[in-house]
Parts: structure tokens; sequence; C-alpha cells
């Protein structure tokens, strides 16, 4: 049907009437099936990179002698990589890096682009220009460049052999914290972006000018009125932004910028296991999978979760 | 019309609240918004003041200029000897508890996160005295570890895990300090639960089914039982309602305002009743404002407007009613034209545009307001009705 | 259904002297996770060429479903039963080409919102041409000068510039004469109106009914006024029918109606809105009580909860939609103990001769019922 007839207008004035009858139902309860079959797997996944220092697993850094072996081999289930490393230690305790930097991350962005995003969307006017400016311009970098650079900037130069001496500047942060700084640097226009932008509706909400006259300060109202209405939408894109930050890791490990090996992270194991060649393929794939379906829960987890929490307005 | 002066307003002693010379302008990307020009009117004890107009006659503005939300461009708003543009911060927010609102949109008004009792009882806490919660020692426990270890860290030890620790203490710390201030962590205050209990009596909701549900399980005109109800809590000498029943069907409508006007001798309140309905401004109101395009046309008791009205502009509006009377068939609606835009109003009297009197002197002359003897103003060149004296105008400039 | 529109009559010829529309028993259920929702059921309608019917409820009482489900314009979880005749053909369960060609050409409707009714981002003359070229075979001279034509004819100044501009140019007046425009543009034979005019200020509404009773002169067109506002039909319409919990409650000739009206609700309708003739701080009579669940009808009458007359055999026994014996055929109620037989006649005069001033202390209806949650979804309308 050509888009434009009146005839489609009709159609189009009734679809939102469809969208109020229809099931909200189906959303109402629940997170539905497939949210708990992803909420079971990074449950899992979290677990599992907890406790990593008490399973019994192999040391995931100490090299052995002699070929990699194949999946299922007796002692190690998912073989063990060309050093002789059992593959399911280091992809457990590669959890752990990949998880600390993308969840550490994204909370720094949530705690500092929150904050800002919801301060600009609730005041408008100057601060809001100001910081909705700010957040364009570090989106306007090529995020992949401005993490490497910022690694970069942050890292101590190794030390030299022999002087002894541990290097000043940042000297004292570990890998793991400079990785969290930086992709949290970037996480936080991205997260200030969607707050901003929720708040934004809901500051201008009649409930908002109603808490005004009641009195309240502008803190108040952000913190109650605001913020309990903006989160869903927030921790939902929270969500997708440590299956991205996850990722993130990986592409600096690719690039000789991620968590320094032999200590594993799912990033560096795929970036040295990545020529197929000569790479035993279980080393490879296996924390190419296990990122695959944990950035899938994540995905599907943060949908299950705004539609869940998505408020009922009204029954009328 | 629309018209300015001040001969309508009565003694200043029998007003709680006095209007004067408002004018709100607002900037858009298209130019400068005149949407209320040179208003004034005063608001009497005890009464309900109808304020009645088409969309974007200013009535809306004129009720938020009242509340300072936002304040308006120029003029004068006193309430209880203070002139409400020149409060500021805590002393405005105070006043302004003595004002309170309720709006069109049931829905939008309540915040749908949070429970009933806990809307209701906003307007209390917001004022209760802030207690010393252990939310308030975790705050400060937490911020003065943080900003320890970071200054450690800076004056010698250097980057370390001391540092990272203190760096996320004093982020906790400053969190928690923001929620302690926006009122989290208070002990619960019995007196507030019992004022709550008393004013959603009064709505006619039951406290304590209401109490904990969430404004959804609601129906429209339970919700806006619910604004009224938090509206009440804060003990207001007047109450703005911005078309609090125009969002409602006619048999809920009937019920609210049958309520407001219970709730008003009871607790002695005064209204402005801001709606585009004539017939249910003329219900409830004791004195009704016409207005269009920023200016009041008209302002007196309904009875004497709706009976034989003064300015051309009421009797347009009168005549544009459907009534549900099938007699009334076959009357048309006189073509009019169109409402000129805020953008750019007409000279002079703003609705000479449309009016069929109007003539050259309607286009120099913003009419004054002038008495017609019956205890109503009107600002026209050329009334419907005879007005006791000459009226009053000042040249366009 | 597989009947060609082409296999009708000829343009404007009644089939066996069958008005133009002739709805038949028909019932809407929308199918919702929580069960069936009877939307709208047993409606029976005939409407002849150049009449006006007026379909009068409050929102949930099925009056906007009712109109989409007669011109088809449905959700896909929606089932219809029954039988709608346009014209002597049958649209219920007509394929999508026929309802296509029929849809804006020969049935037309008007939204209520101006604003979400128009493309912003299409000139006005491209909407209002866009039909024409779906169903007439003009050239493109004779589409512009049609448009022309039909913005001069809704009182649209300067219409070869308008044709031009973009919707957000124009006002909310001017905008739903532009959809009305786009609704008359193939001359259709029955206009559905859905709250044409509640979006809209007062002045510019008479204007607008003004318009649609115009045009619908002109072009001996059939139109259903939708409507909440008793004011509005009372004027306009040729006919009404009162719709409660998906239901027509009273059905008559519009002076029948106010003068002997029958129905309790009908009635509670007219004591509950402000009238202008009557003095200030007048007491209404609200209706205390809310609409039925329509997902869990209640036995009996719908009204039965609300109605100030209710007795025990309204709350058990559905009454039918019948005329009352030996009186005016065209005059169809759903009551058992209706007002004026059972009881005083009502009408305009004798609720203003009963009004009071509010007293503290008067009687208040109240609506204390919850909303239940498992009822949320059953709201339909």
């Amino acid at each position: 049907m050509p888009a434009e007839t009146p005839i489609a207008q009709l159609n189009m004035a009734i679809e939102p009437a469809a969208a109020d009858e229809t099931p909200a139902a189906v959303k109402a309860k629940g997170i539905g099936v497939i949210g708990w079959v992803a909420a079971v797997w990074l449950i899992l996944v979290v677990v599992v990179a907890i406790l990593a220092p008490v399973l019994p697993i192999d040391d995931p850094e100490a090299p052995g002698a002699g070929r990699a072996l194949p999946l299922f081999t007796e002692g190690h289930v998912l073989g063990t990589d060309s050093s002789q490393r059992d593959v399911l230690s280091r992809l457990v305790w590669g959890a752990r890096a990949s998880l600390t930097v993308s969840v550490g991350a994204v909370a720094m962005g949530m705690v500092f682009g929150g904050t800002l995003g919801l301060v600009s969307g609730y005041r408008r006017g100057r601060i809001d220009t100001i910081l909705s400016s700010l957040f364009d311009v570090m989106l306007a970098f090529p995020q992949l460049v401005l993490a490497l650079s910022l690694v970069a900037f942050l890292k101590p130069t190794a030390p030299q052999a022999g002087a002894g001496e541990v290097v000043e500047a940042a000297g004292g942060l570990t890998t793991i914290q400079i990785l969290i700084l930086a992709l949290g640097i970037i996480a936080i226009p991205l997260l200030a972006r969607i707050t901003r932008a929720t708040s934004l509706t809901w500051s201008q909400r009649e409930f908002v000018t109603a808490a005004r006259a009641q009195g309240a300060k502008d803190l108040r109202i952000m913190i109650r009125e605001v913020l309990p209405n903006a989160l869903p939408a927030m921790f939902s894109i929270a969500l997708l932004s440590v299956g991205i930050a996850i990722i993130g890791e990986g592409a600096l490990s690719v690039l000789g910028m991620g968590v320094e090996p032999p200590a594993p992270s799912w990033g560096n194991m795929i970036a040295e296991n990545r020529s197929v060649s000569r790479a035993p393929l279980n080393a490879l794939f296996c924390p190419v999978i296990a990122l695959f379906l944990t950035v899938m829960a994540l995905n599907y987890l943060g949908d299950a979760i705004r539609a869940r929490f998505d408020v009922r307005e009204s029954s009328l | 019309m629309a018209g300015s002066g001040t001969a309508h307003l009565g003694d200043p002693s029998d007003a709680l609240l006095r209007v004067e010379n408002l004018h709100v302008r607002f900037r858009t990307g298209r130019g400068t918004v005149f949407a209320v020009t040179d208003l004034s009117i005063d608001i009497r004890k005890g009464e309900t003041l109808g304020l009645v107009g088409e969309s974007g006659c200013g009535k809306s503005t004129t009720g938020r200029a009242i509340m300072q939300l936002p304040p308006p461009t120029e003029g004068s708003v006193t309430y209880a000897g203070d002139d409400l543009t020149r409060l500021h911060g805590e002393d405005l927010r105070r006043t302004r508890t003595k004002l309170q609102m309720i709006f069109q949109d049931p829905i939008s008004s309540l915040n749908p996160r949070r429970p009933v009792q806990d809307i209701v009882a906003e307007g209390l806490r917001i004022w209760a005295k802030s207690a010393f919660s252990p939310l308030a020692i975790v705050a400060a426990v937490l911020t003065l570890i943080g900003i320890i270890l970071l200054g450690i860290a800076v004056f010698g030890a250097g980057i370390g895990p001391a540092a990272v620790f203190g760096l996320l203490a004093l982020i906790a710390g400053v969190g928690a300090g923001a929620f302690h201030l926006a009122g989290f962590g208070q002990p619960t205050d019995p007196s507030v639960e019992g004022k709550v209990r008393e004013v959603l009596d009064a709505v006619g909701l039951d406290p304590d089914v209401a109490w904990n549900r969430r404004p959804h399980q609601f129906s429209g005109g339970q919700c806006q039982r619910i604004s009224i109800a938090r509206a009440l809590v804060t003990e207001p000498d007047l109450i703005i309602c911005d078309e609090p029943v125009s969002a409602l069907d006619v048999s809920v409508q009937a019920q609210i305002l049958n309520l407001l006007e219970d709730l008003k001798a009871q607790y002695g309140l005064t209204l402005v009743f801001i709606a585009h309905d004539l017939a249910v401004v003329k219900n409830v109101s004791d004195r009704v404002a016409v207005m269009y395009l920023g200016r009041i046309c008209e302002v007196g008791p309904p009875d004497v407007i709706y009976a034989a009205p003064a300015h051309p502009y009421t009797r347009l509006l009168l005549d544009a009613i459907p009534e549900p009377d099938p007699d009334h068939r076959g009357r048309r609606a006189p073509e009019q034209g169109e409402l000129p835009s805020p953008l750019a109003p007409p000279s002079g009297c703003h609705f000479r545009t449309r009016c069929p009197r109007a003539d050259e002197r309607c286009a120099a002359e913003v009419p004054l307001m002038a008495p017609t003897g019956d205890g109503r103003f009107v600002a026209c060149h050329h009334p419907l009705v005879e007005t006791a004296v000459a009226v009053a105008s000042t040249p366009v400039g | 259904m597989s009947t060609a529109i082409d296999a009708r009559p000829a343009e404007g010829l009644p089939v066996d002297g069958e008005p133009l529309l002739v709805v038949d028993d028909l019932s809407t259920t929308f199918a919702t996770p929580r069960g069936p929702v009877r939307a709208v059921e047993h409606v029976d309608l005939s409407l002849p060429r150049g009449r006006t019917l007026g379909i009068v409820g409050e929102s949930g009482s099925g009056k906007s479903v009712l109109s989409r489900s007669i011109m088809g314009l449905m959700p896909s979880y929606a089932s219809r039963t029954g039988s709608v005749r346009f014209e002597g053909v049958e649209m219920l369960g007509a394929d999508h080409s026929t309802l296509r060609k029929v849809w804006g050409a020969e049935m037309s409707m008007i939204f209520q919102d101006p604003m979400t009714a128009l493309n912003p981002v299409k000139k006005i003359g491209n909407q209002i041409t866009e039909s024409i070229k779906e169903h007439l075979d003009y050239s493109s001279a004779q589409r512009r000068d049609t448009a022309i034509a039909l913005l001069r004819s809704v009182g649209i100044p300067e219409p070869e510039r308008r044709l031009n501009q973009y919707p957000h140019e124009l006002s909310g007046g001017m905008r739903q004469r532009v959809v009305i425009a786009i609704a008359l543009a193939c001359g259709p034979a029955l206009l559905f109106a859905d709250e044409p005019t509640t979006a809209l200020d007062v002045t510019v509404q008479a204007q607008i009914l003004d318009l649609i009773a115009d045009q619908q002169e002109e072009r001996e067109m059939a139109v259903i006024l939708v409507t909440h506002d008793l004011g509005v039909v009372a004027t306009r319409a040729d006919e009404i029918a009162v719709m409660y919990g998906g239901r027509i409650v009273e059905q008559a000739p519009t002076a029948t109606l106010f003068r002997e009206m029958r129905h309790p609700y009908t009635e509670a309708l007219l004591r509950s809105i402000p009238r202008l003739d009557l003095p200030s701080h007048t007491r209404l009579e609200a209706i205390s009580g809310r609409p039925p669940d329509l997902l869990h009808p209640p036995a009996g009458c719908r009204f039965a909860a609300r109605c100030p007359y209710a007795q025990d055999r309204c709350r058990t026994e559905e009454p039918p939609l019948v005329a009352e014996p030996g009186g005016r055929a065209d005059h169809l109620y759903r009551c058992w103990y209706p007002v004026g037989i059972a009881r005083e006649q009502t009408t305009l005069d004798t609720i203003a001769e009963e009004a009071h001033v509010r007293e503290p202390g008067d009687e208040q209806a109240v609506d204390l019922e919850l909303v239940d949650d498992d009822a949320v979804e059953g709201n339909v309308d």
C-alpha cells in the first residue's frame, strides 16, 4: 500500500490504539523465558569469575610442555592452547578480568555520565547546552582510537631494566585500573546522552511542576521524581554497554593494549590465538563463544528488564 | 478587547492575591511569543475565580506565572504582603506552599513509580526537619575516609590501592550525601501519616485501600482526586486548578466539580479555576474573567456575563457552544476568522481583527476596564452593554 | 467475500430500497492475553444517504470501536461477526483490495487529532491528491484543480498557496479542515467523524461542524458522528445511538431522545453535564462507579451497578433493545424499568426545574472501586 494514502493514514491512526490494547500483559509479568536463560548464563559467568581462585582448576599462566591438547582431554575439558595452558582455567580467569574491566568501566560511566545527564536533562538551559556539546565532542572521537590513546597515555612506560626504579606519573595503576579508566571515559558520554534524553522528557511532566510548587529543591526532585523514572532506560543501556566494553577490551588486546599476557582475558585469549593456521582451534573458539553468549545475554536481559520495568501509566 | 487597566481591581484588603500589570513573554525560534500582556486581576478571599478562553489565550500561562513556575517577565504578584516575583530561593519556596496547583492530565501529574501515600505526603516531608539519620553518618564517614586517603596519596604515598579505595569512598560518600539531602533515610513521622489519611479521606478515597498503590491502578477521576489530596496536604490558601476536568468523562467530571466545591467550603479555600469550557466555568465560579490573546476581555459574576455578555468576544464564545438541546438546531456559528498569531498580536484591542464592531479607534487605542454597573467590568470601545462611564483608553505606544 | 466492487449497482442506487449502510448484529471481540474483550456487541443500525447518526458514549463505551468496526479498520487481533452491508455489498470478510477501493473513496474518516492525522513531511497538496490518484483516473492538472476546489470548499483561504505548505504551517482548525478536505476528496458516500472537534476550540468547533453539515448537504453524504458531547449531537444528528459498555442502550431520533428519554443512563448523562442556562453553583448529579469491565461483563443490564433505579431483575437478566409496545417504532431502548414509563419523565426542562445550588454535605457520588490489575487490559476504546 502506498504509504501516504489517506487509507494508510487511517491505518496509522489505528495503530497506537492497537498498541495500547495489545498485551501490555505479555510483558507484564516476569522477564520471559529468554530473559531467564540470559540471566542464568550471566549469573553462571559472574559466579565462576568470582570463585576463580577457589575453583579446582589449573594455574592459567603456568605453561606446560609439548603440543596443544584437543577438547575433552582427560584433565583438560576444553583442551590446552599452544603453550599447554588449560583453556578452561584461562576462560574462567579471563572472565574475571574481562568482567572487572567492563563492569568497572560501565559503573564509572553510570555514575559520572548518569549524574551529568540527569543534571543536564533536568536543568536544561545553559548547563544543558554546555554539557551536551561536551558529550557530542567526546562522541565525535573514534572510540577505539580514543581508548587506545588513553591507555597509552595512562600506562607507565616499561621499567628500565636494572634501574629498579618504579616509574612515577600514573605509576601505581594496574593495567586493569587503566583499562577501566579508559573505557569508563568512553562510556560516560554514551550513558550521559541516554540519561539526558529520558530525564528531559520526565522533567517536563506535571508531577515535577507539582513538586516544585510544594517547595522541593532541585536535588530532591532530580533524585526522587526524575531518577527513578530514568533508571530503567539507563540500566538497560548499561547492560548493553557492558557487552560493548567486553568487546572493547578484546579489541584493545588485539592491538596489544589490553590485559597484559600472560594474564588471561577473553580479549587477549582471542588475540593470542587469532592466527587460525597455527593456533589450536579450541583455544580460539572457546573465548569467542563465551564472549558471544555473554554479549547476547546482556542484550536480551537489557531488553527484558526494560520491558519489565516500563511503567504502566494508566488503565484509562 | 482585550484590555488593560485596573478599574476592576477591588480593595487590596479583600484580595488574597493581587496580580498587577503581568506580562509573560517567551522567546522562541520564530520570535517572541506575547503570551500574557498587561494583565491585572485580584483574587478575593474565599472566591472561585474562573479564567476562561480558547487555547493560546494565556490562561494557563497566567496560572503558572502566579506560581512563579516560571516567573513572569514583568509585573507583580502580591500575596500576603509579599511580591512573589521579588522572592527567591527558600523564601519563595516556602511562601509558595500556600499556593498549590492541580493539573489537567491526571496521568502526567502523578509520578508513576511512587505509591499514593508517598505522593501525597511529599509536600509535608519536603518541609520536615531533616534528622541526623544513619545515611547521613555513612555519607560523612565515607567522604572523610575518601578525602584522607586521597590526601595521603597526593602528598606522598603516590597512587596505589589506598588511593583507588579513597576515590571510591569519596564517590560513594558524595552520592550518599545527595540521597540524604533528597530526604532519604528519614524516620517516618506519624503525624504526617495522620494528615495524609485525613486528606485522602476528604477527597473520597479510602486511605487503607489507596495507601500503597501506584497511580496506574486508579481511574482518571481517582488520579485527579489524588492530585487534589496532594495539593490539600500543605494546607494552602489558594489552589490553581488548570483544566482539572477536561481530560475526564462527563460523569466523572461532575464528581470532581462537586468535590472541589465541597472541599472549598470545608477547607476555606480560594480557587482559580482555569478551563476552556464555559459551562464548567460558570458552574463553579463566583467571578469569571474571559481572556483573549493574553488580555482580559471582561470580568464579573458569571450569571451577569452569561446572560448578557458585554464584550463581543464573550458573545462569540457563547454563540459557538453547542447546547444539548435539539431546539437549537440550525443556529450557525458566525464566521469569525482565525486567531491571530501571539507572535504578532494586533495593535490596540487584540480582538479587533475578528470583531464585527471594530473601527479605527480599536486599532489605535487599547481599551481600559470600565464598569457596567452590575459588578462586571469590560474592556471594549464598543461594548454590547452600556458602561457606567465612558471607556477610558491608552493610545498605542 | 468474493463479490467484486464492480458487481455493485450503479452509483447511488440502493438495492431493493435498502439504505446506504445496514449493520446487522455486529459484534467485535478483541483477543487479549487475559481473554476475549467484547468491545461491541449486537449492534443493529441503518443509515440512509444524507442523514447523520450520532453515536454518544463515554470512554470505554465502544463508540470508536463501533465506527471502526463498520469501516473495517481493525487490528489483526480483533474479530467481527454479524453483517455490514454498504451500498448493498457485504463488507464483513471482504478482501483487502475490495476494502481499499471503498476506503477513502466511498467511506472515509475524520480523526480527532489533526496533528497526527496529517503527514508532517508531505505538502498538503500531495496529501489531498494522494487518494484521488489512488481511486480516480485524473490527470495531474485535474487533481490539482480538484485539490484547490476542495480546500476552497472547506473554507481555507488562498488554496493555491496552501497546496505547497506543510501541516505545521497551519493552525489546528485549518489542519482539521485539511483533514476534512482529504476525507472528502473522492466524494465519499459515508463519512465517519470520530470526535472531529474534541481537539479544537469552541469557536473553531462550531465552524468545523457547520462545514461538515454543509458538505453533507451538498453531496448527500451520510455521516456517522462519534462524540462524547451531547451538545454536539443534539444540534447535528438526525438520530442518536447512546452506547454503554459495548451495547447500544438507547436509540431514537434526536428530538425524541431529548424529550422522551427512556434509559436511565441517558438521563444520568444529561443530568451530569454543566449547562449554560442554569445558574452558577448548580449541583451536578454525577454517576457513581465506573463502566463495566468488558473482560468479565456483568450478568444483567450493563448499567445496573451504577443505576439509581436498578432492581433485582436488572442484575440477573439483560433487557433486550426493543421499542415500547404501542409507542414509536423508531425509539429503541434497553431497560426493564424505563424512565417516563416506570417513573416520571425527565427532560431538559425538568432538570432545569430541579436544579439546586450546592450545599456542603450534599450526598456525593463516589468512585472508590479500584482498577483491578487483571481488568486493566479489558478497557478498550
